[in-house]
């Protein structure tokens, strides 16, 4: 398995009795899970049983009221986990007010990366934004929104994936497209954390957390 | 390398800022309104009109500083934008200061080109807007730094923009006093007025940014 990651390698990721306050309410309560290099874990669960909440706690974005999070063995605190992790969130997290290339580039620009215009280019033709490429975000679709919104994955090199809910508001032909690149991200030898309500077995090693 | 993406960065933030400037219209046009109402309650003597001018210029912009700070960074927390920066530490405070410096030139440029016009229909001499050019130019920074500190401070809150305004008041205050004191204070003591405020922005500005990279790395947290 070759491996393409910014030099950051994680063979192993486990988080063990993860517990999770949210607005003074228990969010998600005692949830374990151990992943190799190249798995898949999908997390399953009602709306409301923590699944957000649990793969926001994992990339460091909110506190673990109890419960141990290690990588390569190691246990790492918040600050140290982010070089590790991709996360793409559910919800809308783009600027109404710019434009769909500007958006790209300001991807780009937050994670310290100089765009270039092949750069740019090449992930507009990937995600099919092309033509899409100076209409302001306010006046995309959800769908395109969210093409928008799952572009670092096709450019960052973190070993750890975490998608909330990626598949959502997506066509065929896009959903093929985001199910390819995580089974390449698998097949680099990369985790991949998802949570979704569909059930597409598009990875052999897949395993499967039930949260509720 | 780094310089190139601070600049496409700056570039970017300001675009879209711009596009959104019907946020910063509502700063002047209040400005102007209370600018407009001032010599309808205090009647037409035009001598003090002209003696208190400073005084209601300040008034004036120290709360459409106020109304401008309102919204700072709550876009950027709705859409969990933020979110996205706790993952590059650097990035965070890079970010911030491009902000603040952003929301401060569309907001002050405007102020400080209408005041002198303002001023000119109140027959002020040219000496005093000069005076008042200059504080504006060396205070509302520090309002905006001390605003951006108290916005970090208050993300996520409910009653958000009320807090931060009571949070900011005590601090204003003095910031308000030293300001009109600059325009109408004897020489010398203006002159000390000028280093103070000078000092305050220098400090202000190397402690602020990294103040509020560690509170939105802590405040985030819903």
């Amino acid at each position: 398995m070759e491996r393409q990651f910014d030099g950051l390698m994680c063979d192993q990721f486990i988080f063990n009795n993860i517990s999770v306050f949210r607005n003074e309410t228990l969010a998600c309560k005692g949830l374990s899970g151990s992943l190799m290099a190249g798995e898949l874990l999908m997390v399953q669960g009602q709306n409301g049983s923590g699944k957000t909440s649990l793969l926001k706690a994992l990339a460091g974005l909110l506190p673990i009221y109890d419960g141990m999070i290690t990588i390569n063995g190691l246990e790492l605190s918040a600050n140290h986990r982010y070089p590790f992790v991709t996360y793409v969130a559910a919800s809308d997290t783009l600027k109404p007010t710019l434009t769909t290339l500007e958006t790209l580039q300001f991807q780009l620009l937050l994670e310290n990366k100089l765009p270039t215009f092949e750069n740019i280019k090449q992930l507009l033709l990937m995600l099919d934004l092309n033509e899409l490429k100076d209409r302001l975000v306010a006046n995309l679709s959800s769908g395109e929104k969210k093409r928008v919104q799952i572009a670092p994955l096709f450019w960052k090199k973190n070993p750890i994936i975490l998608l909330d809910e990626p598949f959502v508001y997506l066509d065929q032909k896009a959903k093929e497209l985001l199910q390819n690149q995580i089974k390449k991200h698998c097949h680099h030898g990369g985790i991949a954390l998802i949570s979704s309500h569909e059930h597409n077995n598009f990875l052999t090693k897949e395993k499967i957390l039930v949260v509720n | 390398m780094q310089a190139k993406i601070i600049m496409h960065l700056f570039k970017l933030e300001f675009i879209c800022e711009c596009r959104g400037y019907k946020e910063y219209l509502f700063p002047i046009v209040f400005y102007l309104m209370v600018m407009v109402l001032y010599p309808i309650a205090f009647g037409s003597d035009s001598q003090i009109l002209q003696y208190y001018f400073p005084a209601m210029t300040w008034i004036a912009i120290m709360l459409s500083v106020m109304l401008a700070l309102k919204s700072m960074f709550e876009l950027e927390y709705q859409k969990n934008i933020l979110e996205y920066l706790m993952f590059n530490r650097g990035s965070l405070i890079r970010f911030v200061v491009i902000k603040i410096i952003i929301s401060w030139f569309l907001t002050c440029l405007p102020l400080l080109l209408m005041v002198p016009m303002v001023g000119f229909f109140f027959n002020e001499p040219i000496k005093v807007l000069a005076l008042l050019e200059l504080s504006i130019l060396l205070v509302t920074p520090v309002l905006f730094l001390l605003g951006a500190l108290f916005s970090s401070l208050t993300l996520g809150v409910s009653q958000q923009a009320s807090l931060k305004m009571i949070l900011s008041l005590p601090l204003f205050i003095p910031i308000l006093i030293l300001a009109v004191l600059l325009v109408t204070a004897q020489t010398q003591v203006r002159h000390l007025i000028l280093m103070f405020l000078f000092g305050i922005l220098c400090c202000l500005s190397i402690l602020v940014p990294w103040l509020m990279a560690l509170l939105i790395e802590n405040g985030v947290y819903d």
